[in-house]
């Protein structure tokens, strides 16, 4: 459970420290999306709840959070010209 | 009978009013002719009625709560003999005028303006309330302000004209002064509430002397009466020869009876007087403008008339030198319009000369005009200012002031000489064909009409108007010659130098930079040296301490520019980009998140 919290950071940092690739930020945005999958599943497993059903709701989402997030890195990559991350600007 | 004709020399100030703004200019002189001839009546019948002195005409203008502003004219005799002799000289100046400024395209509007300042000025003497003679006044002011820029395209004309206005203002607030005590001592303006009072404030009669300087051009305030020589003559003899500048020296006549009661005041007003008259003697002496000596005579002549108001106690004196003043004075402006119109607008009289040849009329009223000045016997200027010099030398005031005047007088004979002199007399300086012409019937009428005037009004008035105040009924006979003798030595001294400088073929030997030349280095010094100093300073306060200098340097260049570099920083967060956004958003977050488990 606590790991899961490491796991939940790291990939947190990951998501507001990458520099390069939008990919990369999407790929952490799963990574998050994982370990609270994972987190929610650990749950059942030190024996005090029953298995959450919130956990399925959760990927389901995930997956299409995933979806319109390639659709952005698509759009952003046309409109921009390049997935550096360090050259988008709202101006 | 007396009220009547007031009214109807009333109706005849409103049907000049009417004509003023008519089309035929020549219809607004008749109105002013019409109207010094029904004065006369009314001055007339004034001293021919036994009971009543005066007439008192009264109407309400304006409610104001409590209290009613009220149109009120006074006429006494100071009234009715200014009304007829300002209207008959007014007649001759708008003749003159007609002569003077008959190729100006904007006569009509001269006409008028000379009108508007008439009617200014007639409410000014007729006045019973303080209140219409700030108007008369302010009027008065305002229309020589108009007039001395005639010719506004010319600076100096613009100059001088502003010049009449400042210093008028700064007599203005003299009589604000006057406005104000009076409303607040009394709750009125009139001038018989005035006279009733039993004691007078010094304040309220320093204001007096205040505006009476400021219009009458008296030693401190003096400089704008040369400067308004930029005006065209007629202007000149009307404004600041006859008619303007006495409104000071009438204003000081109505307030004579407080006056005479308070000893220091009295004494001021003598000192003031007699420094004019002696200050604008000596600058008369050095000017080589044939109008400026005039106007340094004018205002000689004035100082002479507030001694005499105020040192010796005279008042009626005064006003009668104020109406031999008129006609000899406006006399001895038209004829030096003359001359200027014949030699091509020359006014400088080391080129005149020889005049009595080429324009004999002209030049011989010049002479008359010079000789009621200085008050050569049984002429008009003798019969008041002889009395004058009489009262001044047997007054008890101050003994100093005696010899002032008198040397002043010497001095009144040595200008008119030299003026006679070189621009009369003598040989001719003047450049060859000169179209010397003054066979102009409204150059000659007003100038014979003054001429006749200037020799026999003054046994006329001294017979019908006799004042009643003159107290020096026995005198010694070395007092009593002593302004004759004066002009006589004056005179004498004045003809010889001046015919040793010619006959030494150099015209004149007065320096450029002579204290009588440059008026006593008084505008010099409080036109231009006095601002030069406030305005370096000013320069200086600017240049240095202020907008240019270290407080900028230090408030705003320093404290701001602390603070400038300190939001420069902050400014370096705020990128647009939105990778900054999320990792600022992340990282917060993760922070909170962390700072929640941890508790």
């Amino acid at each position: 459970m606590l790991i899961m919290i490491l796991i939940f950071l790291i990939a947190l940092l990951g998501l507001g420290l990458s520099q390069t690739h939008l990919l990369s930020v999407l790929l952490c945005l799963e990574m998050m999306m994982v370990s609270l999958y994972l987190g929610l599943g650990m749950v059942s497993i030190s024996g005090l709840h029953y298995p959450l059903m919130i956990a399925l709701v959760l990927l389901t989402f995930s997956a299409c959070e995933a979806s319109s997030g390639l659709a952005l890195l698509v759009l952003i990559s046309r409109s921009h010209g390049s997935d550096l991350l360090k050259s988008f600007n709202l101006s | 009978m007396l009220e009547l004709w007031g009214v109807l020399s009333l109706t005849s100030l409103g049907v000049m009013v009417i004509f003023l703004f008519s089309k035929i200019k020549s219809s607004f002189a008749e109105s002013v002719k019409y109207a010094g001839y029904m004065n006369a009546v009314l001055l007339s019948i004034l001293l021919m009625s036994d009971e009543s002195e005066m007439l008192f005409l009264k109407w309400e203008w304006v409610k104001l709560g409590g209290y009613s502003l009220m149109i009120s004219f006074r006429f006494d005799l100071y009234t009715c003999c200014f009304f007829v002799v300002g209207l008959y000289v007014t007649w001759n100046i708008l003749m003159f005028s007609f002569y003077y400024m008959s190729t100006d395209p904007r006569i009509d509007l001269f006409c008028k303006y000379l009108g508007l300042f008439l009617i200014a000025m007639l409410l000014l003497v007729s006045a019973e309330s303080l209140f219409q003679l700030l108007i008369g006044w302010e009027g008065v002011g305002i229309m020589s302000y108009l007039l001395i820029s005639w010719w506004y395209a010319r600076s100096d004309a613009n100059t001088a004209a502003l010049q009449a206005i400042f210093y008028n203002r700064v007599g203005d607030i003299g009589l604000l002064i006057m406005l104000m005590w009076s409303l607040v001592t009394l709750g009125d303006w009139s001038f018989t509430g005035l006279y009733a009072l039993d004691f007078v404030n010094t304040f309220f009669l320093l204001g007096v002397v205040l505006a009476a300087a400021g219009k009458s051009a008296q030693l401190g305030l003096h400089p704008w009466l040369p400067a308004a020589m930029e005006g065209p003559t007629p202007v000149s003899s009307l404004l600041h020869s006859s008619t303007m500048v006495v409104a000071g020296v009438f204003l000081l006549i109505r307030f004579s009876p407080i006056i005479l009661n308070h000893k220091e005041i009295q004494l001021m007003v003598f000192f003031l007087g007699t420094m004019t008259t002696l200050f604008s003697a000596i600058c008369a002496l050095a000017q080589n403008d044939m109008k400026k000596v005039v106007a340094f005579s004018t205002a000689s002549q004035l100082g002479l008339m507030v001694t005499v108001v105020a040192g010796a106690g005279a008042p009626q004196l005064a006003f009668l030198h104020i109406c031999m003043h008129a006609f000899f004075k406006a006399m001895l402006f038209m004829c030096s319009g003359g001359f200027i119109h014949g030699l091509q607008n020359e006014q400088d009289v080391r080129k005149m000369g020889g005049l009595h040849s080429a324009a004999p009329i002209t030049s011989v009223c010049f002479f008359i005009g010079s000789a009621a000045l200085m008050g050569v016997p049984f002429l008009a200027g003798f019969f008041s200012k002889d009395p004058i010099i009489e009262i001044i030398n047997i007054n008890n005031l101050n003994s100093w002031a005696v010899g002032l005047v008198l040397i002043a007088t010497s001095f009144t004979a040595a200008y008119s000489v030299r003026l006679l002199y070189f621009s009369v007399g003598g040989v001719s300086r003047m450049l060859v064909l000169q179209p010397m012409n003054e066979e102009y019937g409204n150059l000659i009428g007003p100038l014979q009409r003054l001429a006749y005037s200037s020799v026999i009004a003054g046994v006329v008035f001294i017979y019908f108007l006799s004042p009643n105040q003159i107290s020096c009924l026995s005198l010694p006979l070395s007092l009593k010659l002593a302004a004759v003798f004066v002009t006589l030595v004056g005179g004498l001294i004045a003809w010889d130098v001046v015919n040793l400088l010619h006959r030494e073929e150099s015209v004149t030997n007065i320096p450029e930079l002579a204290f009588e030349a440059q008026v006593g280095f008084y505008p010099l010094i409080m036109h231009k040296l006095i601002p030069k100093v406030w305005l370096n300073m000013g320069e200086m306060y600017q240049m240095q301490v202020m907008d240019r200098g270290w407080t900028e340097l230090a408030l705003p260049q320093g404290l701001g520019g602390n603070y400038k570099i300190m939001a420069d920083n902050v400014v370096n967060a705020q990128t647009s980009l939105i990778k900054m956004y999320i990792a600022v958003m992340v990282m917060m977050g993760g922070l909170i998140l962390g700072i929640m488990i941890c508790l």
